[in-house]
């Protein structure tokens, strides 16, 4: 049977670089990120700049990251578009100009919304994979 | 393509990114710049090349850097860009010509073209007096912080341009300011600025906005005179038609009395004669035709303000954009 001739291995995880897990986890991070954006800028009481976070988040977790740093910016971005986050641009004395953000009440509002949100996904997955393993 | 220094990395990002709108392009170069620069300057002691293959490493190549931003562009496109292309599936061509009075687009390029012989009035006296003023000073000692001033200010309208192109016209403008290194000296910043091209694309663009928004209105303006005409004169027409069915009072004016007295019959027939006066068939035709006419006209000025707003988004992505 050709068609089943992949089911002996079906419980092997993909390799992390295999397309189909590429996809699945940048359809997954895209909300996620400014999800844990917002956490770590409200956690931060103050201003962060764009590097700052990207290295908070790095020293945050000790296995691999789950994204490029990369992915951090345009994500701030449409936070302080969305009038979640403020941001004000300060000359630096060692190197370039920083955009520092803040947090802004919508943004704690919004954080409150999304963490509630995202807790209520996560057991609903968790019970349906828990539900599939032996 | 080795990568050792930002410049490196930067350029090859640009080639990644070769496809995508200017304005996309230009956040992620600065967005890039800024990072790998604060990075860099971490660890000022050990060599560019070697840290820089560290900070790529978690930062992301420049081929994983461009799928990051198209990705995230997908998720948040101009607002007037992403309406175009869902009315752009309606394939009828008569809900196409018509389905301009409903979109949105159209209006906001109509709106575009209001605010343009304002702002294009304003960017024109900045550029014709700052330019040469700033230039002119240039002899002077005092005359470089002037000048340096100048082509900030230009950027920094640039950039406010771009926001108000972008949320009008629908084009992918760039949604930061660029990156500006910091720590140089005056004559290098005159020299930059003289030598990047975009300082000079945008001058010229500050400086043209205002014929070109006389030339958009010019036939914009000609169009919807012709369209009001057409459709006044043939409602009047109309109008004064069917008022006059109603009162009796038509250009027919003719009144027949035998005697002075109106026998009833004659009375019936005159109604007759007298609606019959009024009924200027090949009139109301031609009024019809051309009130059909003058309606037609006015969405062809919504058409012709949605493709002036399209031509100058692309202009303003051409001349405004820093790459």
């Amino acid at each position: 049977m050709v068609a089943f001739e992949d089911s002996d291995r079906q419980d092997e995880p993909a390799p992390p670089d295999s397309p189909h897990v590429k996809k699945f986890r940048k359809e997954l991070s895209s909300g996620l990120i400014a999800l844990v954006l917002l956490a770590l800028l409200a956690r931060a009481r103050g201003e962060m700049y764009g590097y700052e976070i990207a290295k908070t988040l790095g020293q945050a977790v000790s296995d691999a990251p789950q994204f490029k740093q990369s992915a951090l910016y345009p994500v701030l971005r449409s936070l302080h578009a969305a009038g979640l986050l403020e941001s004000r641009v300060q000359v630096s004395e060692s190197g370039p100009p920083r955009r520092y953000y803040r947090i802004t009440q919508e943004g704690e509002a919004a954080l409150a919304a999304w963490t509630a949100t995202w807790r209520g996904m996560r057991s609903f997955v968790d019970a349906i994979l828990d539900e599939n393993s032996p | 393509m080795t990568i050792e220094t930002v410049a490196d990395y930067l350029e090859a990002l640009k080639q990644a990114l070769a496809e995508a709108p200017r304005g996309l392009v230009q956040d992620a170069l600065t967005d890039a710049e800024e990072h790998l620069r604060a990075a860099l300057a971490q660890q000022p002691e050990r060599p560019e090349a070697e840290v820089l293959a560290e900070i790529i490493e978690t930062y992301g190549t420049p081929e994983q850097v461009a799928a990051e931003y198209h990705g995230t562009e997908a998720a948040s496109p101009p607002d007037a860009a992403s309406r175009s292309e869902q009315e752009a599936e309606d394939v009828s061509l008569l809900r196409r010509f018509f389905g301009v009075v409903v979109d949105r687009q159209a209006y906001a390029a109509l709106l575009y073209l209001c605010l343009a012989p304002f702002s294009g009035a304003l960017y024109g006296l900045w550029v014709t007096v700052g330019l040469p003023v700033s230039a002119g000073l240039l002899i002077l000692i005092i005359g470089a912080p002037i000048f340096i001033l100048f082509v900030a200010s230009v950027r920094f309208v640039s950039h406010v341009e771009g926001r108000i192109v972008e949320a009008l016209l629908g084009v992918r403008m760039p949604r930061r300011l660029p990156y500006a290194p910091e720590g140089r000296s005056f004559l290098e910043r005159i020299k930059a600025a003289f030598t990047d091209v975009r300082t000079w694309t945008a001058i010229i663009y500050m400086a043209v906005l205002q014929p070109l928004a006389a030339t958009y209105w010019l036939a914009t303006g000609l169009l919807l005179f012709l369209s009001f005409l057409l459709s006044v004169t043939s409602l009047g027409g109309l109008f004064e038609g069917s008022t006059g069915m109603v009162t009796g009072e038509a250009h027919g004016n003719f009144d027949i009395a035998i005697d002075g007295a109106e026998p009833e019959a004659w009375l019936w027939l005159k109604d007759q004669f007298l609606w019959l006066g009024q009924q200027d068939m090949v009139m109301q035709i031609v009024f019809v035709l051309t009130l059909v006419l003058g309606v037609l006209m006015g969405v062809l000025v919504l058409h012709l303000v949605k493709a002036f707003g399209w031509v100058h988004g692309q202009l303003a992505e051409r001349l405004l954009v820093r790459l």
